[in-house]
């Protein structure tokens, strides 16, 4: 029934007769869209997936900080941390990154204990077919992608030697890769036994990074850090719930400069429609002219244009988001992704979770189509009330 | 600058809204210049090209309410957003009342979209004849209506620009839970509301297709108010299975499917359309019955709706809250 | 409606059915699982951000520059996640 209405026969047919003028119009929509889905579409899945992890993370963090700079933290902390009613799970920790001089470029190593159940739990089903005695007891790490490509391209095949501040050279095993999907948490990571870790960063045994601790009660939490205050004057805290709104502000400050920036180019892309739909050609005037002339009121063509514009918005925007999708879910977002994730260090090939929801499209879809008709809206009209008379003059 | 000008779903919204402003501005200054020199019996050129001009006013208002009907759920979706940014808040409830132009901006918001909805309703019957009869009338109410307008960018703005970061703001539970004190207008409770919301509902049908327009514009709007408190004090709690949890925000995030969007479309819509067949018939003397038949429709899916929850929480717990 | 429109509506549709395809089988357990025992072995939250070695390769963490504390590249990391 709908493909034998005449109007729209007709608004279809002459869609595909100009097709050159909506080409040009609709080229550049689909790349003004795709850049700005891709942008959202990136930041979207990486703050997603970043607040998945939330329930795995220490409730408290602690440092010792001295003139400003967080320093190594003295492990007789922790004993005084758990006499702190309501705490649990408290667990020293040892990372850092690791210089690697020759080429100025760095690793995260991070140190874990074997006495930490759930972690080994986690490790366990990591890492397929770990056998953990034998990870604890030798001198052997589990390395990211990033790092695995790095230490490929300098000829360590096998194990790599560690200098220690000491002096001393200290070769480690690699044991395993983790797998490249997780690269966007795990690209420069190396993990070994804290032991390790303690003697490649050169800390004394009574001597840790940092302590992390749980408060399963939240209500407890202000209290908690009254108490924390009292272990030590130079402590640190960070709290998940910091942690939790850097998630939710990386998203947006990123997100929101780009598109403060990108309002300038949504402004020109106006511009440009203003012009284009206000230089109406003889020969437009002339269908228009005859199609009053055979009846059709104001009314009638305005309702032409209107969906003229519907098609070619909706469709533009199809495109653009499918486009933006493929190449940041399908591709991983080549280059795009440098600025969300940096690009001095090791080379990063992210794999991305797909994450798109109604808010965000919707997003897309005002920012893009309120623009568009609003500039397309006056030369519209201006064309569709040109007397017939004169336009088949 | 804060971080609430940075989020992208604000700025998409302000960014929207100004665009549509400027619109309205120019539809404002075109209906001036109607209102001014408007004559149909005239054969003047003045005459002709205020008849375009007018067009261009009909066209950009009705592109433009047809945005704010988007942009309403937009809007309740960008301060759902901003929950995350304000301490304490837990949904829209809280960052709504982040500062005191919130609550007046949401009831504005509504008003406009009730109030340019009937605007649709009398363009489309000046349209229908052939001297646009209604052509002054819906001039002057556009001009109001554009007062409404500014009043709602200036408090868009404002409402933006004001929120804290850093000043807690009370969650959802403490609004409208029984710790804030708050209690049931006219001094009603549950059972008595939901008698009273089942037979305005009731009601509601039987008169819908008599000609007592004035009890009609009252029933609906006493019912969506009725609804409204019947849904954040009593099926609210079966949406989110939770005797405690009243808040009208939280059903729409997508832990609840986002069946708060439907609700409240349904309810709003129903009770728009009734109240405007009750105009078309009670002042213009038109026939409404689609529009009746439509609201009802919409009514009668919002009460099974809402009644279902109940429903269903029986039959899978077999107890009420 | 002609037959080239209804042949490009159908091919947006198929475009658009596969990107939600797509984006229906991913396995997104499975992901964040995954990311989820990361998380859980090493405690670290933070994406894993290529920055040069001075620079704070953690959410929120602040390192002066010991060289030029004034300066600051556009490059760096910080600056595009500033609190």
């Amino acid at each position: 029934m709908l493909s034998r209405s005449p109007f729209l026969h007709f608004l279809t047919l002459l869609l595909f007769k100009q097709k050159s003028k909506h080409l040009g119009i609709m080229s550049i929509s689909v790349v003004m869209i795709a850049l700005v889905s891709a942008v959202l579409f990136i930041s979207s899945s990486l703050q997603q997936t970043l607040q998945d992890t939330l329930d795995e993370q220490a409730d408290f963090t602690v440092t010792r900080i001295e003139a400003g700079r967080p320093v190594s933290t003295p492990l007789a902390w922790a004993d005084r941390i758990i006499e702190i009613e309501g705490v649990s799970q408290v667990a020293p920790r040892i990372h850092g990154r690791y210089f690697y001089a020759p080429r100025e470029e760095s690793f995260l190593v991070v140190g874990i204990d074997f006495f930490d159940e759930q972690g080994s739990k986690a490790l366990e089903s990591l890492v397929k077919g770990i056998d953990l005695k034998q990870f604890f007891a030798e001198e052997s790490m589990i390395v990211g992608e990033g790092v695995k490509a790095f230490l490929q391209k300098h000829y360590y095949k096998d194990t790599f030697s560690f200098k220690t501040p000491r002096g001393q050279f200290k070769k480690v095993k690699i044991y395993e890769v983790l797998p490249g999907s997780l690269n966007l948490l795990a690209n420069d990571m190396i993990i070994m036994p804290i032991g390790l870790a303690r003697e490649i960063f050169g800390l004394k045994e009574d001597e840790v990074t940092d302590i992390t601790f749980n408060v399963p009660n939240d209500a407890e939490w202000d209290n908690v850090i009254g108490k924390l205050h009292l272990v030590d004057y130079e402590i640190r805290v960070v709290e998940k719930r910091e942690v939790e709104k850097a998630y939710e502000n990386l998203y947006n400050y990123k997100g929101g400069i780009f598109l403060i920036l990108y309002i300038i180019a949504l402004l020109t892309l106006m511009l440009i429609l203003y012009q284009r739909y206000a230089m109406v050609y003889s020969h437009e005037r002339k269908e228009i002219g005859i199609l009053r002339a055979v009846g059709w009121s104001i009314r009638d063509i305005l309702k032409l244009k209107f969906y003229e514009t519907m098609i070619l918005v909706m469709s533009s925007f199809v495109i653009g988001t499918v486009a933006a999708y493929g190449y940041v879910f399908v591709l991983g977002a080549p280059i795009l992704i440098e600025i969300f994730l940096g690009g001095a260090n090791l080379e990063n090939q992210v794999q991305m979770i797909p994450e798109v929801s109604f808010g965000t499209l919707g997003s897309l879809f005002l920012l893009y189509a309120v623009p568009f008709f609003a500039a397309v809206l006056i030369p519209s009209w201006r064309v569709a009330v040109i007397p017939p008379k004169e336009a088949m003059r | 600058m804060n971080e609430i000008l940075l989020s992208s779903e604000v700025i998409v919204y302000l960014l929207s809204e100004a665009l549509l402003y400027l619109l309205l501005f120019i539809a404002a200054i075109a209906t001036l210049g109607i209102l001014k020199g408007w004559n149909f019996d005239r054969f003047t050129k003045r005459q002709f090209d205020l008849e375009n001009r007018s067009y261009l006013v009909m066209s950009i208002i009705f592109f433009v309410l047809g945005l704010k009907m988007l942009l309403l759920p937009y809007f309740a979706y960008t301060i759902d957003a901003l929950s995350l940014l304000v301490p304490g808040a837990m949904c829209a409830a809280g960052v709504i009342d982040a500062n005191d132009y919130g609550s007046p901006l949401l009831l504005l918001k509504i008003i406009i979209l009730f109030l340019s909805g009937l605007w649709l309703g009398i363009n489309r019957l000046d349209l229908e004849e052939k001297h646009y009869p209604y052509m002054k009338l819906k001039s002057w109410f556009y001009l109001l209506l554009f007062i409404l307008l500014s009043a709602e960018i200036v408090l868009d703005i404002l409402y933006f620009t004001h929120i804290e970061t850093t000043n807690p703001v009370s969650c959802c539970s403490v609004i409208f839970g029984e710790i804030g004190g708050n209690s049931l207008p006219l001094g009603l409770d549950i059972p008595k509301l939901l008698i009273l919301f089942y037979l305005l509902y009731a009601l509601l049908v039987l008169i819908v297709f008599t000609g007592h327009y004035l009890v009609r514009i009252a029933a609906s709007l006493f019912f969506a108010m009725i609804a409204y408190y019947s849904v954040v004090y009593f099926f609210g709690t079966y949406i989110y299975e939770l005797p405690t949890h009243r808040c009208p925000f939280c059903m729409m995030q997508a832990e609840y499917r986002y069946i708060g969007y439907l609700l409240w479309g349904l309810l709003f819509t129903g009770t728009f359309l009734a109240i405007e067949s009750a105009v078309m018939e009670g002042i213009f003397g038109r026939d409404a019955l689609k529009l009746k038949k439509i609201s009802i429709g919409f009514l009668t899916l919002f009460v099974l709706l809402c009644s279902s929850y109940v429903g269903l929480y029986y039959l899978k717990n077999g107890v009420l809250l | 409606m002609i037959k080239q429109f209804i042949g490009s509506a159908a091919f947006l549709m198929v475009v658009t059915g596969m990107a939600v395809g797509h984006y229906l089988s991913a396995d997104k357990i499975s992901h964040k699982k995954a990311f989820s025992d990361v998380v859980a072995v090493t405690g670290i939250v933070s994406p894993s951000l290529s920055t040069a070695f001075y620079e704070p390769a953690f959410l929120g963490e602040e390192i002066e520059h010991p060289a030029s504390p004034q300066m600051q590249s556009l490059n760096r990391m910080e600056f595009v996640y500033a609190e």
